[in-house]
């Protein structure tokens, strides 16, 4: 593996930062241009005369706001916000027939563009006014609510939508809004004056949407996946509904104009209503063909806490503060059904892909389902000791819960309880399913999001709903580069040092082991040595022995001889003259001078036999000390080789897990650096 | 130009009158608080200089009077607030007028910052911007979706809901400042409440310092608020304008005490003299008497503020003392600067007394012997006399059967209810000490019939209730509020109460072989638990200690104290019950609404008469005959100039309505008619009625006591209109002076129209006719040639006066 050179990651932050430096500039905030002011002036001069209660040219009065509002007899001559499309700015442009004013050439240029910032402002009527929402230029209604996954690839956000947070702040609050879309890898959590929009299966911040109402208190992705709608506000004061297009990343409606913070809100799956609810205790349901309100429902007694389309859009549910429970025909606001079966809040409704059945949870403790033939709970059952925060259907009919007990619980569609996930710091607010059921999703109170996977409840990781700003998140991916390029020197030292160790460990044992043999055949040595001493001993002994008999046999025969000697020389004494004897007597003298050089050469013999004796035993005293230490080496050895044996089993064991730390290690490196390449790509792509 | 300088002259004159208290060197000074502890870096203390000048008016110099610190190293001072430099003790130096005064100073903890908390940082700031009373959030079912626990008693509820009620609406950890929490209480968004703290102040700084540190609920170990001081205690002020600052200082379980001035909520009981306003700044308004007080936590404590006109001239007149009643009751009034009004009439002492200690009105040979009577001492003879009549008895126990509600029902049988009401007239007719009588009642056990004390359990049954009526009757506190919250006008709390209830929670109740009768005895089961903490409360006397009640009648151990000295609050509220009896107004005023902030107009004149109650070893009639000779119960009707705007310190005596039972018996008297009433026999007198369930069309609309509740206000007193049409039209007086024929039998026996007229004079009002009066109405009987029907005419009218009507 090859590293990232830590100056050149420190290179490329820096050039990040550099680049992202300068901000986009603020707009200039010019004066309002408005009728009474501007445009009244202008068109008493130019337009008045023909255009007024005296002559009515085309039916067109243009003298007060209210009548150049209501138009000619050809409809409305101005629409707000759209000069494009408005006749009076085409016809006084001269992009329209009949050109206007009549029979004469264009106005100057300042006029025109007059009309057309004044139309283009929002067609205001004195300083007082407010510029009336800009109506969506696109209708987004579909022909029908289609079932299933929408044909071609899932809807995901364009690389290019901004990665820095609107707001950072301190510290996380409560994450009430938190939505997956049904088809893709996507998940949106409600931020200040914004919403994150993360990868489900990376975990990675892919995009932020600005929410400048206030805050989001809910999150709803449209069936399709293809729309994302926010609701919030700012508590007490305003709550609006945002839709944006999921694949732009654009706005596309804003509808809604509530005194208090938005709580519940959805969009239809055929994209033709927005229904809404909040502290107004109001159902207020808008068209989003012209974001007109289409109707509203009064029956609430309590707070809108809840709201959810049913899949086939027909139907639509809503729950209150005070356990009121209702289903409406969507497209009349007719009462459907009022649920019963709950004593505290509702805190959220989620209906079962197939649409027959409608899942509720409620600050009473307990989750209810009901059917849709008749209005009845089919199943309820107590799933959080003190309220139940949030219910998500999976597509497949399990549901996911969380509570005030601070557990997250994955239930199958019958209510038994099938994964409960680790406890949480603080009441979980909202739970999800990611688009493939595979994981959950969580928030508690404290503004923490962990990720679970269904299968083993084991955690995936986490979302944030405080994000860095995208230089904070780089220069963390860069720090995570360097703490991983560190951790992996570490590990790697580690693993060259465990795998010396191991071969340190390994030479040990084969020393040992060959000492083992040596030791052995030394032993046998000193044994056949010890044998053969003792032979040289016997045998030296018994040279003595021996040499001590020959010692006796010769002093015997000296003595037979010196006593025969002196016989022959008494003998010859006698008989002086008798050379014979005195020959004799020569000869048995110098046979007995033999004999006392024979015993003189035996006793020499035997004195030396006797040395070499005590030199033999001395030989077998050494050599049986030589074969007693090396028979105890030869039985010290082989105990020194099973505890080596051990050491290098381990060592080596060690070395292998060292070995695969340090793998791991670089292969987090690679991603690290995969991730943070991918962050300065996808921070040079949202410039 | 001589006027001119006349008239500077005059100027600078008034200038230095007007000023004059300012050079007048004060009797003496005081500083509030009388010592000054600071610990923690964070704490400050407020301090007040009162001045006090030879004729008793009080000033706040606070601004003039010089101050330093002996040392300045240990404390910081700005104007009149003492802030932490470092640890240790020095001295607060004031001067004034002459007058210098030391200070204890002790700094402790200077460097170190305490933790800010939930409870004791911003749980008072809901008290005391109102944001947790009864009409805003603290109401039951809260306001606009969010509720508050009523003046704070649950203020773990309270962290809940505001910070997991509804998760991500009320604070916002994110970005504190934008919390609805705070941006509707600044008014930044619409707040039906208006706005209630402002941006940067030390309200908004101590909501967001708590959220910065994560909204935390305090540690269970947290130091607990103990006790309440405010100061000044007394304050006269002198005339319109003149101010008082208050201090409040709350004392803690830890042994730290903190300045709560700016966080406590301040009371008047009497704005128009005295108005105090949130910052704690008392302002003198009209001549009066005013109880400011200022509550924190569960405490509420007062002051004592008079109010008299801009540098009033007023020397106490030699007014006759005849016993500790008047000395202390003039004690008051010279405090006040009011002069008692003279002495009533023979004439109306009498008429008053035997209305006030018989309920009978004097025949006309008892005016003719009291009138004729020379001896000097005339009118203690009379107490004394009356004091022996059985009617003193029967008023008494017509009283008591209000308190205890002697009244058949449902649970409680006729038969049951006239052995109940013969067991407390013998009880009162023998004169038995009230402490006995009470302590037997409260612990009785045994049959209905057997014992007819049980009864008092047996009219309510239910625990709470029991324990309410308990202490309303024999203590005279309303503890009603702390059932479910902890009184906001009182020291009660919710602990309290459910300590006090445990004492009734083990009677039992057992039917006889008679339907009627049911068997009250001590089960020695059952107990009470809070209702907010699940825990089960021990007996606690109110007030009081924890006794042992092992093994024992918990009511037994209840009613010896109750009815003893140990009980602070028995013999003071016998004292006042009777005390009201005879002034129409109590000492304690309703004599059932004793609490803090209901202070008693002469607190040391009621001290006294409960100790002396308590020294008559019970014996109420003692204190009857204490009242009834006292100056200020002799007093007359009419005010003087001083007197007149007094209604609560018995400067003068007031007009009373007579009561409805009274008034048909004075009505019967007079006309020499016979009632009937179910049970008793033809002749008996309303007040002689057991049974509280009987009543009659009169009695009914003058507005006799049902005995449904224990409430003082059973008794009604408010004139109506049904009132005022029955007497015109109705039977009781027209027919009545026919069917008496009082006025057929004296022309009968040939009196002359003048003697008749006389005679009824003194019957009906205890005083003989003015010669106006005579003239005019033999004039007016001389034109009648029917005289019957001319008398019965003044008749009529005079049952009809006002004098007739009320005991003046």
């Amino acid at each position: 593996m090859r590293r990232i050179p830590t100056a050149t990651a420190s290179a490329l932050c820096v050039l990040f930062l550099c680049s992202i430096a300068p901000a986009a500039e603020p707009a200039k905030t010019s004066a309002k241009i408005t009728y009474d002011d501007h445009v009244l002036p202008f068109l008493r001069d130019k337009c008045l005369s023909c255009h007024s209660p005296d002559k009515q040219k085309g039916g067109l009065q243009m003298h007060t706001y209210a009548r150049l509002m209501v138009g000619g007899s050809s409809g409305a001559v101005v629409t707000p916000g759209d000069p494009e499309n408005s006749r009076l700015y085409g016809l006084i442009a001269h992009k329209e027939k009949p050109p206007m004013p009549p029979d004469a050439p264009m106005l100057p240029a300042e006029n025109v563009e007059l009309i057309r910032k004044w139309i283009a402002g929002g067609a205001l009527e004195n300083n007082g006014s407010k510029a009336v929402v800009a109506r969506p230029k696109v209708n987004i209604g579909l022909a029908s609510a289609a079932r299933g996954k929408p044909a071609g690839p899932p809807p995901m956000p364009p690389k290019s939508l901004r990665l820095d947070p609107v707001v950072r702040t301190a510290r996380p609050t409560t994450v009430t809004a938190l939505a997956s879309s049904p088809w893709a890898p996507l998940v949106a959590v409600g931020g200040q004056k914004q919403v994150f929009l993360y990868n489900s299966d990376t975990l990675e911040l892919i995009g932020v949407l600005p929410f400048p109402e206030g805050v989001p208190q809910v999150l709803k992705f449209s069936r399709n996946g293809s729309m994302l709608l926010a609701g919030g506000g700012r508590g007490g004061h305003s709550g609006h509904v945002a839709v944006w297009s999921v694949l732009t990343g654009e706005r596309i409606i804003t509808v809604g104009d509530e005194t208090d913070s938005v709580l519940a809100a959805d969009i239809s799956p055929d994209q033709t209503q927005i229904a809404l609810g909040g502290p107004s205790k109001m159902i207020r349901v808008y068209s989003t063909k012209d974001g007109k309100l289409a109707y509203e429902i009064k029956k609430h007694t309590d707070w809108v806490t809840a709201l959810e389309y049913s899949p086939d859009g027909v139907l639509l549910a809503t729950g209150d503060r005070s356990s009121g429970l209702y289903v409406w025909e969507a497209f009349t606001g007719r009462e459907y059904f009022a649920l019963r079966g709950f004593k505290a809040a509702i805190t959220e409704i989620s209906w079962r892909a197939d649409g027959n059945v409608v899942a509720s949870s409620s600050e009473d403790g307990t989750v209810n389902l009901f059917e849709m033939e008749n209005g009845n709970s089919v199943k309820t059952w107590a799933a959080h000791n003190g309220g139940v925060a949030s219910v998500r259907f999976a597509r497949d009919g399990r549901l996911v819960t969380g509570g005030r007990d601070k557990l997250v619980k994955v239930w199958d569609g019958n209510g038994a309880v099938q994964k409960t996930f680790e406890v949480q710091p603080d009441v979980v607010v909202r739970t999800i399913f990611s688009h493939e059921d595979a994981r959950v999703i969580a928030s508690d109170w404290n503004g923490h999001l962990p990720v679970w996977f269904v299968a083993d409840a084991k955690p995936a990781g986490e979302l944030s709903s405080n994000p860095g700003t995208s230089a904070e998140r780089l220069e963390a991916a860069l720090k995570d580069v360097v703490a991983k390029q560190a951790a992996k020197d570490q590990f790697a030292a580690a693993a060259a040092t465990s795998q010396a160790a191991a071969q340190k460990t390994q030479t040990d044992l084969a020393a040992a082991q060959k000492a083992v043999i040596d030791t052995a055949a030394a032993a046998k040595t000193a044994d056949d040595n010890v044998v053969k001493a003792k032979a040289a001993a016997d045998q030296t002994k018994a040279a003595v022995v021996a040499a001590q008999a020959d010692v006796r046999a010769k002093e015997t025969l000296r003595q037979a001889l010196t006593e025969a000697a002196a016989k022959v020389k008494a003998v010859a004494d006698q008989a002086k003259t008798d050379t014979a004897l005195a020959a004799a007597l020569a000869k048995a003298q110098q046979i007995v001078a033999t004999a006392d050089g024979e015993v003189v050469a035996a006793q020499k013999v035997v004195a030396d036999q006797t040395a070499a004796a005590q030199k033999a035993d001395t030989a077998l005293v050494q050599a049986q000390q030589t074969a007693t230490a090396t028979a105890a080496a030869a039985a010290a050895a082989p105990q020194v080789v099973p505890p080596l044996d051990a050491a290098a089993k381990a060592a080596s064991a060690k070395a292998t897990t060292d070995k695969t730390a340090a793998d791991n290690a670089t292969a987090a490196l690679l991603t690290s650096v995969a991730a943070y390449v991918e962050k300065v790509k996808a921070a040079q792509a949202g410039k | 130009m001589r006027t001119h300088i006349a008239s500077l002259v005059c100027l600078a004159v008034l200038a230095i009158t007007s000023d004059a208290r300012a050079q007048e060197p004060p009797a003496s000074l005081a500083v509030f608080p009388p010592e000054v502890n600071l610990s923690t870096s964070r704490s400050r203390q407020v301090f007040v200089v009162q001045a006090v000048y030879p004729d008793g008016i009080t000033r706040d110099v606070t601004a003039e009077a010089k101050a330093a610190l002996v040392n300045p190293a240990f404390a910081k001072l700005d104007k009149n607030v003492l802030t932490p430099v470092a640890d240790g003790a020095t001295e607060l130096k004031v001067e004034f007028g002459g007058k210098a005064l030391n200070v204890p100073v002790k700094v402790k903890d200077a460097t170190v910052e305490r933790p800010i908390s939930f409870k004791l940082d911003v749980m008072p700031i809901f008290l005391r911007s109102g944001c947790n009373q009864g009409g805003c959030h603290g109401a039951a079912r809260g306001k606009d979706g969010f509720r508050l626990s009523l003046f704070g008693f649950d203020a773990d509820g309270d962290h809940f809901r505001l910070t997991r009620e509804m998760n991500g609406r009320r604070i916002n950890l994110a970005l504190p400042r934008e919390s609805l929490l705070l941006e509707k209480s600044q008014g930044k968004v619409p707040h039906t409440g208006g706005q209630k703290i402002k941006d940067g102040d030390e309200y908004s700084q101590n909501i967001l310092r708590w959220l910065d540190a994560g909204a935390p609920l305090d540690p269970p170990t947290v130091a607990k608020p103990v006790a309440l001081e405010l100061y000044p205690k007394n304050a006269v002020l002198d005339g319109k304008g003149a101010a008082q600052q208050m201090v409040v200082r709350a004392r803690y379980s830890d042994g730290t005490d903190r300045d709560v001035t700016a966080l406590a909520l301040f009371l008047s009981n009497n704005d128009t003299s005295a108005k105090i306003s949130p910052a704690g700044v008392v302002t003198a308004g009209d001549r009066g008497e005013a109880f400011v007080m200022a509550r924190f936590a569960t405490f509420t404590v007062g002051s004592q503020v008079i109010v008299l006109p801009k540098g009033l001239q007023f020397t106490f007149p030699p007014v006759e003392e005849r016993n500790y009643i008047d000395t202390l009751v003039n004690a008051k009034l010279k405090k006040l600067r009011i002069e008692p009004s003279g002495l009533c009439n023979d004439e109306t002492f009498l008429r008053r007394v035997h209305l006030d200690v018989i309920g009978v009105l004097p025949t006309v040979e008892e005016y003719q012997r009291f009138m004729t009577n020379a001896a000097p001492n005339k009118r203690e003879l009379l107490v004394d006399d009356l004091l022996g009549r059985k009617e003193f008895a029967e008023l008494w126990v017509m009283k008591w059967a209000e308190l205890l509600q002697i009244r058949s029902s449902n649970q409680v049988s006729y038969k049951a209810t006239l052995l109940y009401y013969n067991w407390l007239q013998d009880k009162i007719a023998r004169n038995a000490p009230v402490n006995e009588w009470v302590q037997e009642l409260l612990g009785a056990t045994g049959g209905t019939f057997k014992n007819p004390a049980t009864n008092y359990y047996q009219n309510e049954t239910d625990v709470l209730k029991v324990s309410e009526n308990v202490a309303q009757v024999f203590m005279g506190m309303r503890i009603q509020c702390s059932q479910c919250h902890n009184h906001p006008f009182d020291r009660w709390t919710q602990d309290d109460y459910y300590s006090f209830a445990a004492f009734f929670a083990q009677i039992g109740r057992k039917g006889t072989d008679d339907p009627r009768e049911t068997i009250v005895f001590n089960s020695g089961g059952g107990e009470v638990t809070h209702p907010l903490r699940g825990v089960v409360m021990k007996p606690k006397f109110l007030g009081g200690d924890t006794p042992d009640v092992a093994g024992k009648d918990r009511r037994v151990v209840m009613a010896q104290w109750l009815a003893s000295a140990d009980n602070p609050y028995f013999a003071t509220n016998l004292a006042n019950i009777v005390w009201a009896h005879f002034f129409g107004i109590g000492i304690i005023d309703q004599v059932d609404d004793v609490r803090i902030s209901n202070p008693a107009s002469n607190p040391e004149l009621l001290a006294e008469m409960g100790k002396r109650f308590t020294s008559y070893k019970y014996d109420f009639k003692k204190l009857v005959r204490d009242i009834c000779l006292s100056r200020t119960y002799q007093a007359a009707t009419q005010a003087n100039p001083s007197n007149e705007g007094d209604t609560r310190n018995f400067a003068r005596a007031g007009l009373r309505r007579i009561k409805a039972e009274t008034f048909l018996d004075c009505i019967s008297q007079v006309t020499e008619t016979k009632n009937k009433f179910p049970g008793l026999p033809q002749g008996a007198r309303a007040v002689q009625i057991a049974d509280g369930g009987v009543s009659t069309y009169f009695l009914t609309t003058f507005g006799r006591a049902t005995r449904e509740t224990v409430c003082s206000c059973e008794v009604k007193l408010e004139p109506t209109l049904s009132q005022s049409l029955h007497l015109l039209n109705g039977e009781t007086t027209t027919q009545r002076i026919a069917s008496g024929n009082l006025l057929g039998r004296r022309l009968a026996d040939k009196a002359t129209p003048e003697q008749v007229i006389e005679e009824l004079y003194v019957r009906c009002l205890s005083r003989k006719p003015t010669p106006k009066e005579m003239s005019k109405l033999s004039a007016a009987v001389a034109a009648e040639p029917d005289k019957n029907k001319a008398l019965g005419d003044l008749f009529w009218a005079l049952l009809n006066s006002r004098e007739f009507m009320f005991n003046h």
